[in-house]
Order: C-alpha cells, then structure tokens, then sequence
C-alpha cells in the first residue's frame, strides 16, 4: 500500500476538528480529568494533614496500673515536664484515675493502661499466654486477642528491672495515637536519664559521641526528586493518555461504525492505511495533548505543595531532559494509541468498545510499574519489554545516569509493537464482520455448544473466584478434603454441568480418542524431561533478569504433612489432579476456545489460565509452563488421554522426590542437556505420529471472515 | 470502448462459527453501460448489497473478477473508489462536519486537484440548492436537507460511475420522488449507473436493464421491455415472482 | 430548523398504578439480565473486580518486597575497626550483605556507586578530639546514593547492623564502668493490643467497606440509568412505550425502582465478595506481621448495610435518573451523568481522616452520612441521634430530588425525548420563562 500524504493530511485535519468539535469528548478526555485531578490531590493532601493534625493534638489519657505504678508515674511526670520546658502545649497526655482499667479503655474513657510491672511478673503473664487485662467482651467470644505481647526492645529485660506495658486498642486511631507519642516521650526521658547516669560515672565521651554513625549522600537533591519523579512518571502519563485517548479511540472507530459513516469513509479513495495513520495520529496528538496539560496542571500543585516531591524538582528536569523525556515516552503513547484503535476496531458499537476498554486498562497500566521494582536496571531484559523499558529508562534519565546504546535499545522494543498493532488495525478495517451493522448471532438463538464457546470465559471466571474464596475457608482443613472439594467440587463439578447445560458430546468435549500408541512412548520420555526443562529455562531467563529463589523453589514446593500415607499422597495429588484437572483446563477449556484464536496462542492461553488458577504468584510460573506443555500435547495429538499420563507422572514424580527430600531446584549442565534433549525427543515422537485436534483455526484469512450478509 | 462496470463469475463465501460455509453471491456477471441505470432487484437479503459492496470495494470477492473503469476490484481497490460514488442507506454522514466541509473533505480525499476543490464544492452547493444551509452542522439538519448533502457528497469529485444501494429506504415520498430524479438526471449527463431496490415500481420506472437476484444468483437480466415479452407478463412483480418460483422449484428438484 | 422550547406542562395524568409499576419492573429487571453491558457493570465488576484488583495489587506488592529481599547489597569497606572484630563478623556473615573486595579507593568506591555497581561504602576511624579520648570509640561513615533503591536497602542494613552493634557495646562499656545494668536499661517496653482479632478485623473493614460500598452503588446504578431512558430511546423502544396504557408516573417509577434495585444489589454483593475474599487477598500482608485478623461482619450491622443499601441507592438512582432523562443516545446519557458520579465519588477522598465521627451536622451531608453511618456500624459504635438524622437527611434528599424528576417530567419534550439539552437548560429556559412572565 502506498502512503498519499495529502489524503492523510486532510483525513487527520478533519478528524481533528471533529474531535475538537465534540463537547462531549472535551469534557469527558480534558475538562473532567482536569478538574478531578487537583480534587484528588487536594482531598487526599488534606485528609493527610488532617490526620496528622489530629494525632500529633489528640488529648491522650491513660491510666496507670501495675505493682512498680509509682516509678511509671514518675517517669512519665519527668517525661510531661520536659515537654512543657520544650514550649509544647498540645498533644499531652494526662493520668486518670479509674477504677477498671480495661472497662475504661474499652469504653474509650482512656487511651492507654499504663502497666508498671517487674521483669518476672511480666514474663509469668505472657506464659500464661492470655492477657493479664483480658477483656470481659474478649473472654465470651472464643477470640483471642488481636496481638500478642510485643516488645520493642531487642535485648530481655534483666531480672529487677522494671517492664512498661503500654496497653490500647490498635483497632481505634486515638489510642495508637497516643500510645505512639506515650513512647517517643518515654524513651526521650530514659536517655535524658542514661546522660546523667554517664555524667555521674566520669565517663570520659558523652552518649552521643559514642560511636556515631555519619551518612554521606551522593545523590544530588534532583536525583532524588528524579527518583520520586520516575517511579510514579510513565504510570501518570500513561494514565492520561489513556483516560483521554479511550473516548476519542471510540468515537473514531466503533463511534463511526455505529454511526455508518465509516462506511461512508470506506468508499472513498482514501486507503485503509491512510484512514488508520489518519486515526492513529489524532489518538495520539489528543493523548498527548492531555498528557501535556495535565503535566502542567500536575507541575502547578507541585508548585503549590500540595504534592510532595522531595528535593528540588527544577534541578531534575532541565528543558533537554524535558525534551528527551519526551522523546522517549512518544513510542509508548503510539502503542497505547494502537491498542485503543484496534480494541475500538474490534468492538462494532460504542458499547462493546466500552466493554472491551475495560480489561485494557487493567493491563496496559501494568509495565508502567517496572520502575518501582528495586535494583531493576535497563541493562537487562526489561529494555526489550514494551513500555516497561520505556517506564525504567525515564527513571533512570531522571536520576542522571543512563546508556543511549539502551535507551535506543527499548525506544525502538515499544515503537516497533507500535507500528506492528496498527497495521493490524488496517486488516481489521478489511474484516468483514466489523465493518458492518451487527447482525443477530445465531449463536445466541439455538443455545447449545456455539454458545458454549461464548460462555467459557465466564464459567471460568466464577471457577477461579469459587476456588479462591473456598480456599479462604479451607485454608486449615485437612489437605485431603481441600484438593477433594478443588478437584472434585469445583473443576469436576463445573465441568459436568458445562457438558449438561450447553448439550455438549462428552467425547468430543473431552477429547476423550485413542492417540497413536507411539504417543504413549513420547510422553514417558518428555516427563522428566519437561521437568528439568523448566527449571532450566528459569534458571537461563534468571542469568538475564533476576528472578527471585523463590520462584525456583517453587518448582520443588509441595508441603507433604507426614500423616498421610503415601499411597494417598500419590492419589490425591497425582491421580486426582492429572484426570480432573484435565478435563477441566485440557478438556473444557481448551474446547472452548478451540477455534478462538490460533493454536500456539491457544496452548500458551490455557496454560497460563492453568497457573493463574495456582494462587500465588510464584506457584503461576512453574504451573503455567506445565499448562501449555500439556495443552500442546493434547493439541498436537487430539486427545486427552497422553496429557492425563503426563499430568500424573508429572506429580507423581514431584510427591516422589519430596518424599525421598530430592530437591529438584538444581541440576549441572549434563542435566539440563539430557532434560532438554528427552523433552525435545518426546515432543519430536508426538510430532511424528500427530493427529491434530479437530476444528482449529489454522488459517489467519478465516479468521476474519465471520460474516454473515446483510 | 468497454463497458465501464464489468462483473464476471463474481462470488462472495462467509465462513461463520455456527453455519460454517456461507455463499451470498454466486458466480454473478453483468455489465453496465455509460448513460445507464442498472438494476439489481431482489429480496432483502438476496445478496444485492453484498454485490455492491464488493464494487466498491468494501469487501473482498472470493472468487471472480470485476472491473470498473478498466480497474480491478480486487487489486486497484484506491484507483475504484477514485473513479466511483457510493451512497446507500447505511452510508452516514459526518454530524460534526458543516455541509461545506463535508463536501470539502469528500472532494479532496476522492482526489480532486487541491487548486479546483473551491470551485467543485460550490458548484455542488448551488446545484443541490444546498446554499442556505451550507455552514450549518450536518448534525442539525432536517432528513431531506440531509439527503441532499449525501448526493452531494456522493458526486463530490465527479465520478463516472455511481452506486446507489437503496437509495429512497426510509424517505417519504416527495423525497424519494426527488431522489428519483436526481438519479435520472446523473444518467442523462452520461454516468453509469448501478442502483439496487426491492420496490418495483421504482425499477420499473428507472432501470434502462433490470438483473433479478435471489439467493446469490442472477436469474434473468434484460430490459424491462424484454423481460416482458420472454414471460409474457405485464407487471414488473409478477415477472419478478415468476423467475424467482421457477428458479427454486428447479432448485429443489 | 426547529428550535425547541420548553413546551408547557402537559395536563395532568392519572397517578401510579402500582400493579403497572410492578409489570414495567419486572420487564426492566429481565431485560437487564440479559444486557451484557449492564450484567458486566452492575453484577460482575461488583463481585470479581475488588477481589481480583485487591489480589493483583498484593500480590505485586508482595513480590516488589520479596525482590528487595533477596537481593544483596554489595558494600565497600575502608578499613575494619581493629578493636571490634565482632562487628566486622556481625557484617561479613550477614546474610544480605556481599563485601566487594575489589573496590579499595574512595573515590572509586564512589564512582561505582553512583554507576550502581556498589551499593555503600562503609568507612570506620577512631573519632578525633574530645571523643577520641575513649579506647575502642568508633565512628562510622556510610557512603551511599539515596536516588538508587539498592543503595537505600542497602544503608538501611548496614546502619541496623552498626546500631545494634552499637547498644550492646556501649552497654558493656557502662558495666565496666560500675553502672549497673538495670539501672542503665532503666526500663523495658511492651505493646499489647485489646483489641481482638475481629475487632481489628471490623476496624480494618470498616475503612475499606463503606469507600467501596459507595463506589460499587453507584457503578452499578450507571449503566441501568444510561440504558433505562437513553438506551430506550436509542433503540426505539421508548415509543412503544409511551404508547402503552401504562401511566408516565407508574413508567418511570418502575424504572426508577428498577436502578435503585441494580445498584443497591451491586453494592451488597459487593459486600459479599468483599467479605468472602478479603482474607486470601489479605493474607500474604498480615502472614508477615505474624497476625491474623477475622473479617467478619458483626450480626448488627447487616440491618444497617441493608438500610445503607436501600438510601444510597435510592439517592443516587433518583439523582442519575434525572440527569439521563434528558439523553437520547447512550453516549449522550453517559456523558450526562458523568458529573453526578463524580460529585458521589468525591467524599471518599475525603473520608480517610482518621477519628472522623458521624456528627449530626455531617449526617445532614448525602452520602457522606451513609458512609460514616455504615463504617461506625461495622465497628460497632453507631450513635442513634446522627443515625436518626441521616436517615431523615437520606429520605429527604431522595424526595427532593423524586420532586424534581416529577417537575421536569410535566414537560412533554423531555418525556418524548424531543428536547435537545441537559438538566440545566431545562432549567435555564424554564426559569427564564417565569421571569419573563412576572
């Protein structure tokens, strides 16, 4: 396709001048968020500095109790009048005298009991290990009390010496309060009395000679404003450029189907290259429009103070940074105008568009994070991660010190999945089925397993919430009835009434055929194999980007309680979960979305599905992989059967090593060339006898071709 | 000298998750001549604005060719669009954009020589009589005042072939009578025309040669003059239910 | 081109017909379910967004946390202090910390450090003057960079290390100089918390619950506002309608019955979602301080969040009701009633002041009230006075806003949806009128 210039000067001139035009845009992209934000930051800065108003003047009151109660009394009238020598007037504290201790702090009479106990009374009512106050309210309710005894100090109290035991409510915001300012006054008065005591004993230095320590700064006070600038920088114009860019992306395209002027617009001799450039172009320019002002408007609450930014600000940002700055974060707007063209480009209504944006923003916000991430530097992986890199790189520009080699580096990993997004926009514009007025989905008449394909997400939706709530009340049971309700309950369970409701065939649902007999030999060779594999793999991405031990220590977690016999080990936690998670993830799921997008996605999808249904973040990983191994294994061989065998043998080897205290974490080089090489020879046996799963989306020319005639 | 719209074997198949194989036009070929109006009549959903939408290139055939002007369809898509004007019931327009404007953009994005587009767009004002409203937004015209702006527009770089996909859906009929009009007055300066109806009389009134379409395939075209002496039938619906009867009674034997 | 004006009240109909009201609500309530739009917004962000959004965010703080961790910090140091080899033990074994041998200079040290490939630079020297008098006193420098997270980590470890080694050294150096030890520790302190597990439990979803109750209320009566008149008109049904037998009053208190019944739903199961999950979601956070904290309502305060959930969603339903009616294409209805959402979603910034009680004076505040009301009765000290007088405040602005509705829904224009312009044109031209006519 051949780029006409002045067709796309005068294609983005009038989109423009529409947008401009369009009250609503302005208020909903500029005006709004213009207005909202300074309230934010005003609302939130003065509910800070209401907060701490309140609590450095909250009058405190407490109560001393104990048997050492004359020496606490003492201490904290010395403490009381060394504030009123320093001038302070508010934020004292003053004894009352009750008769209930805990019914008055309970009551909120008084913040604090103030305890003065000897060393051995208070170690004899820990041992007893239940409040020495404890609560009338407390003792009905079979509930223990929120904490237990803390102490502050790291070194035991010695046999005479006298232990203050602050005592509040941390659940209100008074007694925290005054329990916190109760503490910095003791501990001021305990070595105004260690000065005196030095002084009496002709020690030769004072205190605060003794082994000081002295901090040097290197930074400068605009590399630290440049940190607290970078950290938050991408995130906020990203932000911006979203929030703006969303309303005017949907007008552009799914406004303009809805309207019938993109029809309009499709007949003329405009290419769809340049009608695309054209709305490319104006997304960004708005975006960038109300990143600009909204910086601006940002700059002058920093100004004002009611955003704090350490250091000096002006010193962080010189106009050749500023430039720079610029400079970098343009790829990132570009790739966040492609995704808002081509979500605005799939949708066919202003409304499906609204829908679609919603899981954008949840994701497109998340590399904007990077920079928070401690000791992460461009010099490592994250320069090739689209708009992470980028985030990072200002971070570091920020602070003083980067690479241009780098820096080009991650310009060009963003700008690149820029260009490469709006040309799928282009072929979009060229997909039948979006183009047009939506038609009635005869999906949606019959019922049945078309619909079945439109409700799979849902279903596994409600399946991970059910698991992760569940799970809360689980959490101390036996290990058996937990995998049991899992397993059982929630994948068996959701996948018989997917089959009933929707009228699938069990067989074809489940993938439940014969694969070749030579598959069974590939997949005992690929276990161990895929095994060793993935905590190579892990171990090579960690040469480049740290990942964390835990993670690898992941691969090897399976906390086996010794109660359990090990034959019930092995079936609940390789029996069971090879065939019942496997009908869920490699059965259902991935008939599901068979014919939803392309095979090698198709694997990786449910695959990470399969890890994200694995709770923790470190467990997502280790469990993702095995996911899409098994998915490719049931897609390359039309059957669930060998993924089952794997899936077993898989844990079963897990429970087994844990069993026999072999940590699978590590392995030499050998190791790791014998693992990828079984896996390799596995995978290389399923290839040669495959039989591909029915019904998958191969070519990309049907995947645009859903439509039906008007 | 070719005919300036040829179509042959023309064929459109939709792939669609529950139905599978879908084909809305079947093998079609025509042709159409300068200083005509063509006819494509059928039922809803017989495949006549599927037709005319691969004429103007919005899809893509799956098989067969078309040329108009002596431009592929398939391969020259720009160069089409260049030498075509397109208006049909689903074609919007812009409501934020004056009048003025509109025709602006249209003239200039169809590729009309920068230094002419003035000239262009205020002779279309004063012929379309559209003077009185043309610095108005196109959003805060009346319906009639609106359909002038469209043929307007659709004529904005002046294009030797037009497309009008049911063009009087949805007018009364004062405006659809206009719009009869306007059409018969675009062939008398020579353009070709292709016009798509369901309504009879408006064929029966317009069409110079009337191609009957059903389920994707064209089973007679002719003149209306010679349709009737091949049926011996006097009204255009008869003739109309006559050939589409006997094309599926063939059909399903 | 037809301008319009506000044309004068229309003569007067027949009032509610409560078995037409219950009909039209039923039909709402059904259609509405079968609204992807309106079923994402109003029943499932509810349910899986807090959850989901609240374990994202955790569980990334919690891997930030575990990174900053496990990574070392690599320190330079001068030269060790010959007369404490327990602190050059205490640093070299430390888990954390790497000692880079290869950096020895000190402007090397800091060259690198500013490069990012040393984290500190620990120097120690015996103090001069007065303070170097004592044998054994030592002072420490730690050169590090506060613009890098590992510097930074790193400073903290190392000033820990020496801070520590510091108290036990000084009191060691008391005792040889016959201060007794008790006397030099003067007193230990202990912390002890009252307060039971759910009763930290309820004060921490006391902050949380009501800021999310009044967010989810109002996300979830959004769209059905947007889709009860706007979406009507948009596809045409309004008409058909209108052209029922059915009253203009019973018609829009069904719809209205119907919104106020979405977002009062998607708040409480919200509530729910909330309830069910915040644990799992939590618990990573309180497994490092060694707590754990029962999340649960106490019984008491259900009663409350159901009248909590019938007023704020009946106040904010009338308030987005009257905003939209003026909308004749969904987007036109969104954009309408963006600012009123707003304007609800605005006293939850404000509401984290710490100690901020439901006085009556801010029970007359809406929403505002509903929040505070809601808080205080998940932690149990709901005053009945403000309570009372939130309720009133509540009804009272639900009527006045229902009396407004009523008013500007005598305008034939706006009830067929002719009308061009927002609330305030409305009221513009209607005030302008009466001026004119007095």
């Amino acid at each position: 396709m051949r780029l006409n210039l002045s067709i796309l000067a005068t294609l983005f001139r009038t989109e423009l001048r529409m947008v401009l035009r369009d009250r609503r845009i302005i208020v909903a992209a500029i005006l709004l968020p213009l207005l909202i934000l300074p309230l934010m930051f005003f609302g939130s800065n003065w509910s800070m500095k209401q907060r701490e108003r309140k609590v450095q003047s909250m009058a405190g009151s407490y109560a001393v109790t104990g048997s050492r109660a004359a020496e606490v009394r003492e201490l904290l009238s010395r403490a009381h009048e060394r504030a009123l020598a320093k001038g302070q007037t508010n934020g004292l504290f003053e004894e009352i005298t009750v008769t209930n201790a805990v019914a008055a702090l309970n009551a909120g009479e008084i913040q604090v009991i103030v305890e003065g106990l000897n060393a051995q009374e208070a170690r004899e009512k820990e041992a007893a290990n239940k409040p020495p106050t404890a609560s009338s309210k407390a003792a009905q309710k079979p509930d223990r009390s929120g904490d237990k005894v803390r102490r502050d100090e790291k070194h035991l109290p010695l046999v005479d010496s006298l232990v203050i035991r602050l005592t509040g409510r941390n659940d209100r915001d008074d007694s925290t309060g005054t329990i916190a300012r109760l503490r910095t006054a003791l501990e001021e008065t305990r070595l105004a009395a260690r000065r005196e005591l030095l002084k009496a004993a002709n020690f030769p230095v004072p205190l605060e000679e003794l082994g000081t320590i002295k901090q040097v700064d290197l930074a400068s006070q605009g590399q630290v404003a440049g940190l607290a600038l970078g950290r938050m920088m991408t995130l906020l114009l990203l932000l911006f450029v979203l929030t703006g860019g969303t309303v005017v992306a949907t007008d552009l395209l799914a406004g303009e189907k809805e309207r019938g002027t993109l029809e309009t617009l499709l007949t003329t001799g405009a290419g769809r290259l340049e009608i695309v450039l054209a709305k490319h172009l104006t997304v960004l320019t708005v975006g960038m429009l109300i990143a600009f002002i909204q910086s601006a408007n940002l700059l002058v609450y920093i100004g004002f103070k009611l955003v704090p930014v350490p250091g000096s600000l002006a010193a962080a940002v010189s106009p050749w940074t500023a430039a720079l700055l610029l400079a970098l974060f343009l790829p990132v707007a570009a790739l966040a105008a492609s995704v808002l063209l081509l979500v605005s480009g799939k949708a066919r209504t202003y409304k499906e568009a609204q829908l679609l944006f919603f899981p954008v923003f949840l994701i497109g916000l998340a590399p904007a994070l990077a920079p928070l991430m401690p000791g992460l530097t461009l010099k490592s992986a994250i320069a090739l991660a689209p708009v992470a890199g980028i985030a990072v790189a200002i971070k570091e520009i920020l602070i003083g010190h980067f690479d241009w080699a780098m820096i080009t580096v991650t310009w060009f990993a963003t700008a690149l999945p820029a260009v490469w997004l709006t040309r799928i926009s282009v072929r979009f514009l060229s997909a039948e089925h979006l183009i047009t007025a939506a038609d009635p989905d005869v999906a949606q008449l019959g019922g049945g397993p078309a619909m079945f394909q439109q409700h799979v997400w849902r279903w596994f939706a409600v399946m991970w919430a059910l698991l992760l709530m569940l799970g809360n009340y689980l959490e101390k049971a036996d290990l058996r009835l937990q995998l049991f309700v899992n397993l059982v309950g929630i994948f068996l369970g959701a996948s018989t009434l997917m089959l009933r409701f929707y009228r699938l065939n069990p067989r074809e649902a489940l993938a439940l055929r014969l694969p070749r007999p030579a598959v069974w030999l590939g997949t005992l060779i690929a276990v161990p194999g895929g095994i060793i594999s993935a905590v190579g793999l892990f171990q090579l991405a960690s040469l480049v980007f740290p990942v964390p031990s835990r993670l690898l220590e992941a691969f090897n977690q399976s906390v086996l309680p010794d109660t359990i016999p090990f034959w019930q080990l092995l079936f609940f936690l390789s029996l069971m979960p090879g065939v019942l998670e496997e009908i869920a993830f490699r059965g259902m799921l991935l008939h599901g979305l068979r014919n939803r997008m392309h095979p090698a996605l198709l694997a990786l999808v449910v695959g990470m599905v399969f890890g994200l249904f694995h709770g923790t973040l470190f467990r997502f990983a280790p469990t993702a992989c095995l996911g899409v191994m098994l998915a490719a294994v049931v897609l390359l061989t039309g059957s669930i059967l060998p993924a089952m065998l794997w899936h077993c043998l898989n844990n079963a080897l897990g429970v087994l090593a844990a069993h026999h205290e072999i940590p699978l974490t590590e392995f030499d080089a050998a190791g790791y060339l014998t693992g990828a090489g079984m896996l390799v020879l596995g995978f290389w046996i399923i290839w040669r006898h495959r039989t591909a799963y029915p019904e998958l989306r191969l070519r990309r020319s049907e995947r645009y071709g859903g439509q039906r005639k008007t | 000298m070719n005919p300036p719209v040829i179509v042959n074997q023309l064929t459109k198949t939709f792939y669609d998750d529950s139905r599978g194989e879908v084909v809305a036009v079947n093998q079609i070929s025509f042709a159409c001549q300068a200083g005509q109006i063509f006819g494509l009549l059928g039922a809803n959903g017989a495949g006549k604005t599927t037709t005319l939408r691969m004429l103007a290139t919005i899809l893509k055939p799956t098989g067969g060719t078309a040329t108009l002007m002596g431009f592929d369809v398939s391969h020259q898509p720009e160069e089409v669009r260049r030498h075509l004007g397109f208006s049909s019931a689903t074609t919007a327009l812009y409501p934020r954009l004056t009048a003025r404007e509109t025709l602006e953009f249209f003239a200039r994005i169809n590729g009309c020589p920068p230094a002419t587009v003035n000239e262009r767009v205020n002779a279309l004002i004063s012929r379309f009589g559209i003077r009185d409203y043309a610095d108005a937004r196109v959003d805060r015209l009346s319906q009639g005042m609106k359909q002038k702006v469209a043929i307007a527009r659709t004529v904005a770089h002046d294009p030797p072939v037009l497309i009008f996909d049911e063009p009087t859906v949805g007018l009364d009929v004062l405006n659809a009578l206009e719009m009869q009009k306007v059409i018969a007055g675009f062939r008398d300066e020579g353009k070709t025309i292709l016009f798509s109806t369901h309504i009879m009389s408006e064929a029966e009134k317009l069409c110079d040669r009337i191609a009957i379409v059903d389920q994707g395939r064209i089973h007679a075209c002719d003149t209306l003059a010679n349709l009737r002496l091949a049926t011996g039938l006097r009204y255009l619906e008869d003739i109309f239910v006559h050939y589409i009867e006997r094309a599926r009674t063939t059909e399903t034997r | 081109m037809n301008r319009p004006v506000a044309s004068p009240p229309a003569q007067r109909e027949s009032g509610l017909n409560w078995r037409q009201v219950g009909i039209l609500y039923r039909r709402e309530f059904r259609a509405a379910l079968r609204e992807k739009t309106i079923l994402f917004n109003s029943i499932l962000i509810p349910i899986f967004l807090y959850p989901f959004l609240l374990w994202a965010a955790f569980t990334g703080m919690m891997f930030v946390m575990g990174q900053t961790e496990t990574l070392a910090s690599r320190v330079a140091v001068g030269q060790w202090p010959e007369q404490h080899p327990r602190l050059r033990h205490q640093i070299e074994r430390h888990k954390q910390i790497e000692i880079a041998r290869a950096v020895v200079g000190e402007a090397d040290a800091s060259e690198a450090i500013r490069r990012g490939e040393l984290d500190a630079r620990i120097d120690f020297r015996h103090p001069d003057g007065k303070a170097g008098e004592m044998p054994g006193n030592f002072a420490a420098s730690i050169t590090f960079d506060q613009s890098k997270d590992r510097s930074v980590a790193a400073r903290e470890r190392i000033q820990e290390i020496i801070e520590d080694y510091r108290t036990t050294w000084v009191e060691r150096e008391t005792m040889a100089r016959g201060i007794h030890p008790a006397r030099w520790q003067t007193f230990t302190l202990d912390f002890q918390n009252l307060a039971s597990e759910s009763e930290m439990g309820a004060f921490v979803l006391g902050l949380m619950l009501p800021i999310i109750f009044v967010v989810m209320v109002a996300v979830g009566c959004f769209y059905p506002a947007v889709d009860a008149v706007a979406g009507e008109r948009e596809r045409g049904t309004w008409e058909t309608l209108m052209s029922t037998s059915a009253t203009r009053p019973s018609v829009v208190a069904g719809k209205y019955l119907y919104v106020a019944t979405m977002g009062g739903l998607a708040g409480a199961l919200n509530v729910v979602a909330v309830l069910l999950t915040v644990k799992p979601v939590f618990a990573p956070l309180f497994e490092e301080a060694g707590r754990s904290l029962k999340f649960s309502l106490p019984l008491s305060s259900v009663p409350i969040l159901m009248l909590a959930a019938v007023l704020l969603a009946g106040f904010v339903a009338a308030g987005m009701m009257l905003f939209a009616t003026f909308a004749r294409t969904f987007k036109e209805g969104q954009s309408m009633i963006t600012p009123f959402y707003m304007l609800i979603l605005l006293p939850v910034v404000f509401l984290q002041v710490p100690g901020l009680k439901l006085t009556a004076a801010l029970a007359l505040i809406p929403v505002v009230n509903i929040t505070l009301m809601l808080r205080e009765s998940i932690s149990g000290d709901l005053q009945w006075l403000p309570m009372l007088v939130t309720l009133i405040a509540s009804a009272g602005a639900i009527l006045l806003i229902l009396r407004l509705a009523a008013f500007v829904l005598k305008f034939e224009d706006v009830v067929s949806g002719t009308f061009q312009g927002s609330l305030f044109k409305l009221l513009r031209l209607r005030l302008r009128k009466t001026s004119r006519g007095t």
